[in-house]
């Protein structure tokens, strides 16, 4: 299994992220066992160079973007991308944050970015997924452009569930769409099948609504009911 | 040569024979064994038996479970 996040998770004006720029979002993605997470500009509106440098210190998973850099800086701000196996397969994640003009951030496009280094990790990996918070729009035009990736993981903008490039046959997976008070209440599951050369051959997605007809798992919930008292 | 000394000849033509006949056998064992490896790893190295090499690749059956903006909203759901 792989756990993944496509961006804007870290902070917005929800409690107990605002009141710790984003430390109880890293402690929840840590404890939950997240194996990705990719920036998103609301990430970076809220959170300064320095902060982001500490929280990036907190999280003991990737936190990915290939297309971000502190201002002035020639270098990533983060790992562009992280290799991880299952079953045998090198599985490469590729991290890609909207383009924004943000102070004390410079973000190439995404599109761009993704022609640069999708090449790359097809050297490294049989299976490749884009973990993209350039918005639904952009992430079609990556999946129609780009050849070589398998799967978009998609976040922003109004979510699509499911979308195929008929040019390359990318998929694009995209669950959430934040709406007041319903921020990080959509999950998406994607079942994949993959060949012995890695090619994607078989799929079902499902969307999840975390409603109260979800009954609590109970570690999670005392973690929970603990964070809120850690960062009232 | 005397009778004795025939024999004694006779015996160790023996036990080269079947010191030969030992290490041929083993040198098949040895050959058929890597022709086994051979044909269950072509184009390979012939190493991957021994767990040294590069796997075998299987088919993935991969579950991807996912999130985004989620803003950093913590809450239960059942309460």
């Amino acid at each position: 299994m792989l756990l993944l996040d496509a961006g804007d998770s870290l902070i917005n004006d929800h409690y107990p992220a605002k009141s710790s720029d984003g430390e109880s979002s890293i402690a929840a993605y840590n404890f939950l066992g997240y194996d990705a997470l990719a920036i998103g500009s609301l990430d970076l509106t809220l959170l300064d160079v320095p902060t982001m440098t500490q929280r990036l210190s907190e999280a003991e998973f990737p936190v990915l973007s290939a297309n971000v850099r502190a201002a002035g800086v020639e270098e990533l701000f983060t790992e562009p991308y992280a290799i991880v196996e299952r079953g045998g397969h090198q599985i490469a994640i590729l991290g890609l944050t909207d383009a924004a003009e943000l102070g004390g951030w410079t973000i190439d496009d995404p599109v761009a970015t993704a022609q640069q280094w999708v090449p790359v990790l097809q050297e490294q990996a049989g299976i490749v997924i884009v973990l993209s918070h350039a918005g639904v729009d952009t992430d079609k035009v990556i999946a129609a452009d780009v050849p070589g990736i398998d799967i978009i993981i998609s976040g922003r903008g109004a979510a699509t569930d499911i979308h195929t490039a008929s040019e390359t046959g990318t998929m694009l997976f995209h669950a959430d769409s934040p709406a007041q008070g319903q921020a990080g209440r959509t999950v998406g599951a994607a079942h994949l099948n993959f060949d012995r050369a890695g090619r994607l051959i078989g799929h079902q997605w499902r969307k999840y609504f975390l409603s109260e007809d979800i009954e609590d798992h109970q570690e999670t919930r005392n973690w929970v009911i603990e964070a809120d008292h850690t960062w009232r | 040569m005397t009778n004795a000394s025939e024999q004694e000849g006779k015996r160790l033509n023996g036990a080269k024979r079947d010191l030969l006949l030992g290490l041929g056998g083993l040198v098949l064992f040895v050959l058929f064994g890597l022709g086994i490896i051979a044909s269950s790893d072509p184009g390979g190295t012939g190493l991957a038996v021994f767990g040294s090499g590069p796997k075998a690749k299987q088919s993935l059956d991969l579950t991807i479970v996912h999130t985004n903006d989620t803003w950093g909203y913590l809450s239960s759901c059942g309460g």
